[in-house]
């Protein structure tokens, strides 16, 4: 049987990797989601501050 | 007078030969000794039509649709910012793909090897097909919030290309139809207004052969648009019978 698990991000927070920003993320299949963790949606805004900043 | 000076000198007459051409009730902007100027102008910028580096040519914050008028074909190799922040203080969008078809001019970027900043910033709604076949990159190359439509984009078929922030901030963004693979990290998280044929068109250019997980971002006001159920608590059948085939795929929604 093939499936895919898939995370959501508590209120008032984000998944990320690292790289990738999402609030739902439908993870490939076998995958386990171990790379992906929530930060705060103020974490993540200070993140993609400090992206702008650096472009 | 060298070939910049010329060049300098012809950037600041056509603007105000257009405006005079204008003002004199000639439709195309232009009268005979008009067309001279626009000749000069041109002639100098695409080289004759031999230009193929076009780095920086159509980066300027008051490009419009009025002056925007190639005269030659364009096959270019080096692209790196060519429509940067085009026209971003004109008060004036362009439709690139319909003032070339008006010039009657083509834009052939299947040379180009590095997409880089190809038109961030741009006050752009629509590019024509853009072959993207020889490049290793198109980082930011669309990031832009006024963009709508990409006629067609054409990428490579082994999946090798990377897009970071390829369609950053691109908000504004509707319709686009991509030929060859996504083979690395993408998104489309600003993209809220994609139809539900471009998703249709991007889920199916993912590559079915990565080695190593991956993820698209997608906006998550059209999945819930096209692909949930009413409540949004549940992806629809059609949507899981599109990504069936790509498994190694993580599917983000933002």
């Amino acid at each position: 049987m093939r499936s895919r698990l898939i995370l959501y991000a508590e209120e008032g927070m984000v998944l990320t990797d690292g790289e990738v920003f999402c609030t739902e993320v439908q993870l490939a299949e076998g995958n386990r989601g171990e790379t992906f963790y929530e930060i705060t949606k103020e974490e993540y805004q200070k993140r993609k501050d400090e992206e702008t900043d650096v472009e | 007078m060298s070939i910049s000076e010329q060049l300098k000198t012809a950037t600041e007459n056509v603007p105000k030969v257009y405006s005079a051409g204008r003002e004199k009730g000639y439709s195309s902007g232009y009268s005979d000794g008009e067309q001279a100027e626009y000749d000069k102008f041109w002639d100098a910028l695409q080289k004759n039509g031999t230009q193929k580096n076009y780095k920086y040519v159509f980066a300027g914050r008051t490009w419009n649709p009025d002056i925007f008028k190639p005269k030659y074909d364009m096959k270019p190799i080096t692209v790196l910012q060519m429509f940067s922040e085009f026209g971003s203080d004109s008060g004036k969008k362009t439709d690139i793909a319909d003032a070339l078809e008006k010039q009657g001019v083509s834009l052939d970027t299947s040379s180009v090897t590095n997409f880089s900043n190809f038109a961030n910033g741009a006050n752009i709604t629509r590019f024509p097909t853009i072959d993207s076949r020889s490049a290793t990159t198109l980082s930011n190359a669309f990031a832009t919030s006024v963009l709508v439509t990409i006629d067609e984009l054409i990428l490579k078929d082994d999946g090798t290309q990377t897009f970071s922030g390829t369609f950053n901030n691109a908000s504004k963004l509707e319709n686009i139809v991509i030929s060859g693979v996504i083979g690395s990290n993408i998104s489309f998280s600003a993209s809220t207004s994609l139809t539900k044929t471009s998703i249709i068109s991007i889920v199916s250019a993912l590559s079915e052969s990565l080695t190593e997980p991956q993820t698209i971002t997608l906006p998550s006001a059209a999945m819930n648009k096209y692909f949930k159920s009413a409540d949004g608590t549940v992806y629809t059948d059609e949507w899981m019978e599109l990504i069936r085939p790509k498994a190694n795929w993580h599917f983000a929604f933002a």
